[in-house]
């Protein structure tokens, strides 16, 4: 396209940071807004994504010499599941179709929300982008691309944004106790399967809020200390038994653990800059969906992110991490049994989503609910995301993928039915 | 004018809808305050220029000794949690 259009079209709007922009401007004015809030807001959102990108190049440099030692010494591949490392990496590539799916998936979870009797808002920004983005890789490494991906990609997001929440609602209502809060995150799959085991296996009776469990755990809900107590250890331990010779390779001049050392801590500083980005860029883009959203499907019931399930059985965040992470370290063992990739546990994955597994698995069946359900949230977020390693594309390639659960099932079922249809 | 801070895990999800709730029940009551949010890592530095601290059981521990009022709130969106618990802070 050329002219002026084409400078519009080619030059604006290929610029993944401008549409998210875009976004929030248009939410903003059609709030009426004063013209200070819609300029701040513009361009924070903007600014926000960009800061995204800085934290992502951070990340993969950290990322690489973990999957080179790994590779070298032990001829495997390791992932970090990690999904704002992850959309960090895609949106380099991918970030323009992202900005745009995540753009008109917003606008088909009001469509649908309206049309359908499934009356949820997806309230959690940060998620519905990750999902975007896992839409887009998986939809380009399927060689669909352009027009066609914006569409079916929105339409499915939009789709996943009323459906995921409906899914977890006859559940949900069991944790609050009310109809009106629903939850709004795509590691339903796990909480659905905690849930059902509960409900099988499980003694509603014997709730986890009877026990005592100690409570000063709470210093690792701080993202920054947990990810870089986590990567750390994660990298220490593969330089101690890749060796020395291994690991000098990637580590240069400096001693083998203080490079093992820096590059977990590394990890954690990316990670920082990433969130500190996806904070700035949803900021103004949530509210202005929710405002909007009031408007058109006034019934409707938020869907919201996991942790406002923690307030309704604190105990069972506790035991649900714990047993989930167990679950991790057995799926790692499998995997490694089984000579696939392996999906190193990792403590912030493990932490809200085994939580929340925990929450829903003691709602339907106890403690015994919470256990097994969390220790099951554990083995699929190991496995689900080597089986979707091989549809993922490019973006797969940086030792680092999506980590809960839906994320894997949408993609695995996409782009087995995408190869199917060609 | 009353500044209120609001505390979550990451600073992106809970927090945010915290915020907009209270915002949305100062707005209806006529109170003047200003509500911002932030992850909990952030919030030691930022906390001092605050006048309440509002967050959920699990952290509040992390918020205490600072010298600032901090009260939990269990349903994050519920118009008459943050009436019952939060208003009083604020007159």
């Amino acid at each position: 396209m050329r002219g002026f259009l084409g400078f519009i079209v080619n030059d604006i709007l290929s610029q993944p940071a401008v549409i998210a922009g875009l976004m929030a401007m248009i939410g903003l004015i059609a709030l009426r807004k004063p013209l200070r809030t819609i300029i701040t807001g513009t361009l924070k959102t903007i600014v926000g994504f960009l800061i995204l990108g800085v934290g992502a190049e951070a990340i993969v440099q950290s990322l690489d010499p973990l999957g080179e030692i790994l590779n070298r010494g032990f001829g495997i591949q390791g992932l970090i599941p990690n999904n704002e490392a992850i959309v960090g990496v895609a949106v380099k590539t991918l970030g323009q179709q992202t900005a745009l799916i995540m753009s008109l998936g917003f606008l088909f979870n009001l469509l649908f929300a309206r049309i359908t009797p499934f009356k949820y808002v997806f309230l959690t920004g940060h998620h519905a982008f990750f999902m975007a983005c896992l839409l887009s890789a998986v939809l380009t490494a399927a060689d669909i691309r352009g027009t066609a991906a914006v569409l079916i990609g929105s339409v499915l997001l939009g789709l996943l944004m009323v459906g995921i929440p409906a899914l977890a609602q006859p559940f949900m209502r069991r944790v609050t106790g009310d109809d009106n809060l629903a939850i709004g995150h795509f590691g339903t799959f796990g909480y659905v399967s905690a849930a059902l085991i509960g409900k099988w296996f499980g003694n509603p009776e014997k709730s986890t809020e009877d026990l005592k469990v100690p409570q000063g755990l709470s210093f690792l809900r701080d993202t920054t200390v947990s990810t870089a107590l986590t990567m750390v250890l994660i990298y220490v331990i593969v330089a101690l038994l890749a060796g020395p010779g291994v690991t000098a390779e990637a580590a240069g001049e400096q001693h083998y653990l203080m490079f093992a050392v820096m590059q977990g801590l590394m990890f954690a500083v990316g990670l920082y800059v990433i969130l500190a980005g996806v904070r700035m860029m949803l900021a103004e883009i949530v509210p202005a969906f929710q405002g909007i959203a009031e408007k058109i499907v006034p019934d409707a019931k938020p869907a919201l992110d996991c942790p406002i399930t923690f307030n309704y059985a604190p105990t069972a965040v506790i035991v649900g991490f714990i047993t989930s992470f167990a679950g991790g370290l057995v799926g790692l063992a499998i995997l490694a049994a089984l000579g696939a990739p392996l999906i190193i546990p990792g403590l912030v994955p493990h932490f809200f989503t085994g939580a929340t597994a925990g929450v829903f698995g003691n709602a339907t069946g106890g403690r015994r609910g919470a256990v097994l359900g969390a220790f099951v949230n554990g083995l699929l977020i190991s496995f689900l995301p080597a089986m979707l390693l091989p549809v993922l594309g490019d973006i797969g390639f940086e030792n680092t993928t999506f980590g809960d659960t839906d994320f894997s099932v949408v993609g695995i079922i996409i782009g087995y039915l995408a190869q199917w249809l060609h | 004018m009353k500044k209120v801070l609001v505390v979550c895990s990451n600073g992106l999800g809970s927090s945010l809808m915290l915020k907009s709730n209270i915002q949305k029940v100062c707005r209806e009551k006529g109170i003047d305050a200003t509500v911002e949010h932030c992850d909990l890592g952030s919030a030691p530095s930022m906390i001092q220029d605050f006048d309440l601290v509002v967050t959920s059981e699990g952290l509040a521990g992390e918020l205490q000794g600072f010298g600032v009022p901090v009260v939990t709130v269990v349903n994050f969106i519920s118009p008459t949690e943050v009436e019952e618990k939060v208003l009083k802070h604020l007159q």
